[in-house]
């Protein structure tokens, strides 16, 4: 809450410099314009270049031919599909396993000092690609080899690895529960199942799409992930990107990755029609 | 112990991004940048990683401050598969003055004009300047193969070997992995604990002896009954090795597609799954190989290595300028590593094996391999003379050698197809292995397409 204090003092002194001084402020947004620029403008302009031209750099729709009509439309359709699969699950598995976890730490007394939460923090400070190689030991310790359950293995390492980003959007929602509804209901008669079903789940919807695209948009492409845990049996759409770029095929690496923009911004849009809908933000 | 070295190489990886991140701004006088493979070069470290002694870099650069009195700082960078430095050096992310590319690599960017020729004299077989010990050391045999495949004036060999499977004799017996069909029926005991290439070429080439075993096996058999030379044999199964049009790749990938039951792809962690003995058979390069079982020995486990009967795959890497290179001081650093002292070093650390022959590598050769190699402390030695086979190397040493001394070892039945039939395959065996050919930009495309379907 300290945090939010601060932000609004920071707000306020920053609307308060701006009625005196303009032209110092458009200043500091230099250094964003640029970096937009540079990395996200240029190589999205440089994506949609590449996946409409041929080698010689010459327009053309072959790329796009190249995946979708001829031969290869099913293996394409396959890899959106896994991909796509492979999101789903860890979204739907996270969400359960944290959505307990996120209601018990906001509610825990303990928490005060937030040991808890660092606790479920902790993992992300260490990179991801060790911890994966980690964790690929640790499953063969218990018996479960990548080689023999590639989709369990998977899923494991990537639940394992987006829980932090499911928990922490929860767990800002349910500290800003409204607790007095929550007594209301319970006071009112409802049981506990119906006063968690009609009066938690609603108010922690927002956390939920949040906690959703959180987990959903990146699990989509982390190839390196799955091709760790699952011995490259399964091929996510980052995995294509990466292949055909090193083969220096980048027109149709492009198209791929096109097509993971749209599918990136598909769940955006269905983010934001949710979160319209139950008012929040 | 496995993880101690896993830890080592985290370290090492580590280290080098430190260097290479604070190298910038030397003020040596020659400056070059060589692009080699992971774990490819002697890097003064034995085998618990600790640094005893200067690397082959290191070393270099005083020899050439020796030798022309200016200062050389070299530059070393790695890659992990053949397509990525092919893809970094044509777009010029990565400036090389030497990278260090496959076969059919070497012909590709050759093909598209990306190398510097090291101008090399088709009449006399010989470099014209600058590479003297390229051309008294590089064994006879490898000269001939590149002379034959048109390589010599764009690459400088560095290291060669064939394909075939490395495999644990207690499981898997030594007529299962004589013949490619064993990818296709390994029996319900072995479906996934063998292990092949996550890398094009060299799992296509396996689906291809599958498809065209009965004319491979009817060839073999001429050459057998000698209606057909040797040369003729190698021209005929070079031929059919590389075959890529539509139809063969149409039947590669129906049965790449069956191995999917049976195997796992990998590129770098088969050789320690062999040693852990998480699995049983890893489709392997030789000195992969020579690695997995020197390093399974040190556990008292014993794999052996098969090159498949209808033929498999002769492969080497070498060494290329891209345009642009410094020509002078890169041929220093090839002629540097031809010294047959200094391919030995590599040699004893990669596991590979080098195309340089020349009396310090055959007496290496015999310090590890030979009969007397075996003798107890005491003298006294478990195999007799009786108990060795008498193995002709001189197709591959004639030439280098010392005078009066004969390219021929005594190996011990028992140690046969192990390290040293890895390291230095027989006459027999090479007759049977054939080079990988690029395929043209249109066969690549293909080639590729089909894999991505195969894969997913």
């Amino acid at each position: 809450m300290s945090n939010s204090k601060v932000v609004d003092n920071m707000t306020s002194i920053a609307s308060r410099r701006s009625n005196h001084v303009k032209e110092p402020r458009k200043i500091f947004s230099i250094p964003y314009g640029v970096f937009l620029v540079l990395f996200i403008i240029f190589p999205i302009l440089l994506i949609f270049f590449y996946a409409f031209t041929n080698k010689e750099g010459n327009f053309t729709l072959d790329n796009f031919k190249s995946l979708f009509v001829n031969g290869q439309a099913s293996s394409t359709l396959k890899v959106i599909g896994t991909s796509l699969g492979v999101a789903a699950l860890t979204t739907v598995i996270c969400i359960i396993i944290a959505y307990p976890i996120a209601y018990i730490l906001a509610n825990s007394k303990f928490n005060k000092n937030k040991v808890l939460v660092y606790l479920f923090l902790l993992p992300m400070w260490i990179n991801f690609v060790i911890r994966t190689i980690a964790t690929k030991q640790i499953l063969e310790f218990i018996g479960l080899d990548s080689k023999m359950y590639p989709w369990i293995c998977s899923i494991i390492g990537m639940v394992y690895n987006y829980l932090p980003f499911t928990i922490l959007p929860l767990y800002n929602t349910m500290l800003k529960l409204d607790k007095s509804q929550i007594e209301a209901a319970a006071d009112l008669g409802a049981n506990p199942v119906h006063v968690f079903f009609k009066t938690i789940v609603p108010m922690t919807i927002p956390g939920i799409v949040s906690a959703s695209t959180m987990t959903f948009m990146p699990t989509m492409s982390s190839y390196v992930i799955t091709d760790a845990l699952s011995n490259r049996t399964i091929q996510l759409i980052g995995k294509q990107i990466e292949s055909k770029f090193m083969l220096d095929q980048l027109n149709v690496g492009s198209v791929y990755a096109i097509i993971m923009l749209i599918l990136i911004g598909a769940s955006v849009i269905i983010e934001n029609i949710f979160s319209e809908k139950k008012g929040a933000r | 112990m496995k993880k101690k070295q896993l830890l080592l190489a985290f370290t090492s990886i580590l280290s080098i991004g430190a260097l290479t991140a604070c190298g910038g701004n030397t003020s040596a006088d020659v400056e070059i940048t060589v692009y080699n493979w992971e774990d490819y070069i002697y890097n003064g470290t034995d085998d618990n990683g600790a640094k005893v002694d200067d690397s082959i870099i290191e070393s270099f650069e005083k020899k050439y401050l020796e030798d022309t009195g200016k200062t050389i700082k070299v530059n070393y960078k790695t890659f992990s598969t053949c397509e990525e430095m092919y893809t970094k050096i044509k777009r010029k992310t990565v400036k090389a003055d030497l990278c260090c590319p496959s076969d059919y690599m070497i012909q590709r960017m050759q093909r598209e004009e990306l190398l510097e020729p090291f101008g090399y004299d088709e009449t006399n077989k010989k470099y014209t300047t600058g590479l003297d010990n390229v051309n008294t050391y590089t064994s006879p045999y490898i000269k001939t193969l590149f002379d034959k495949n048109k390589l010599s004036n764009y690459g400088v060999p560095y290291f060669w070997g064939t394909m075939g499977y490395t495999y644990n004799p207690e499981v898997v017996s030594k007529e299962q992995v004589s013949t490619w069909e064993f990818q296709w029926n390994p029996g319900t005991e072995l479906k996934k604990k063998i292990t092949i290439k996550d890398s094009v070429r060299d799992t296509y080439f396996t689906a291809v002896m599958h498809v065209y075993k009965e004319e491979l096996d009817s060839l073999k058999n001429q050459y057998k009954v000698g209606t057909i030379t040797a040369e003729a044999y190698n021209n005929s199964l070079s031929e059919i090795f590389n075959r890529h049009d539509d139809e063969t790749l149409r039947k590669a990938e129906e049965a790449l597609k069956e191995l999917k039951d049976n195997v796992i792809l990998e590129v770098d962690e088969g050789k320690n799954d062999m040693v852990l003995g998480s699995i049983h058979v890893n489709l392997a390069w030789s000195g992969d190989s020579v690695f997995s079982m020197d390093e399974a020995e040190n556990d008292e486990k014993y794999l052996a290595y098969s090159v498949p009967e209808e033929g498999s795959n002769v492969w080497f890497d070498g060494w290329c300028m891209p345009k642009g290179a410094n020509v002078e001081a890169s041929k220093a650093f090839l002629d540097y590593l031809a010294l047959p002292e200094v391919a030995a070093l590599n040699m004893d650390y990669t596991g590979y094996t080098s195309p340089i022959a020349g009396q310090a590598i055959w007496d290496l050769c015999n310090e590890w391999y030979s009969l007397d190699a075996y003798a107890n402390e005491d003298g006294t030695n478990d195999y007799t003379i009786e108990d060795c086979d008498e193995v002709d190397l001189s197709y591959f040493f004639e030439g280098t050698l010392d005078d009066g001394v004969e390219a021929k070892i005594l190996i011990p039945t028992e140690e046969r197809g192990r390290q040293f039939d890895a390291q230095y395959p027989s006459l027999d065996v090479i007759t049977r292995c054939a080079i990988m050919k690029d395929f043209g930009e249109e066969g690549n495309e293909k080639l590729h397409a089909m894999w991505g379907d195969f894969k997913v």
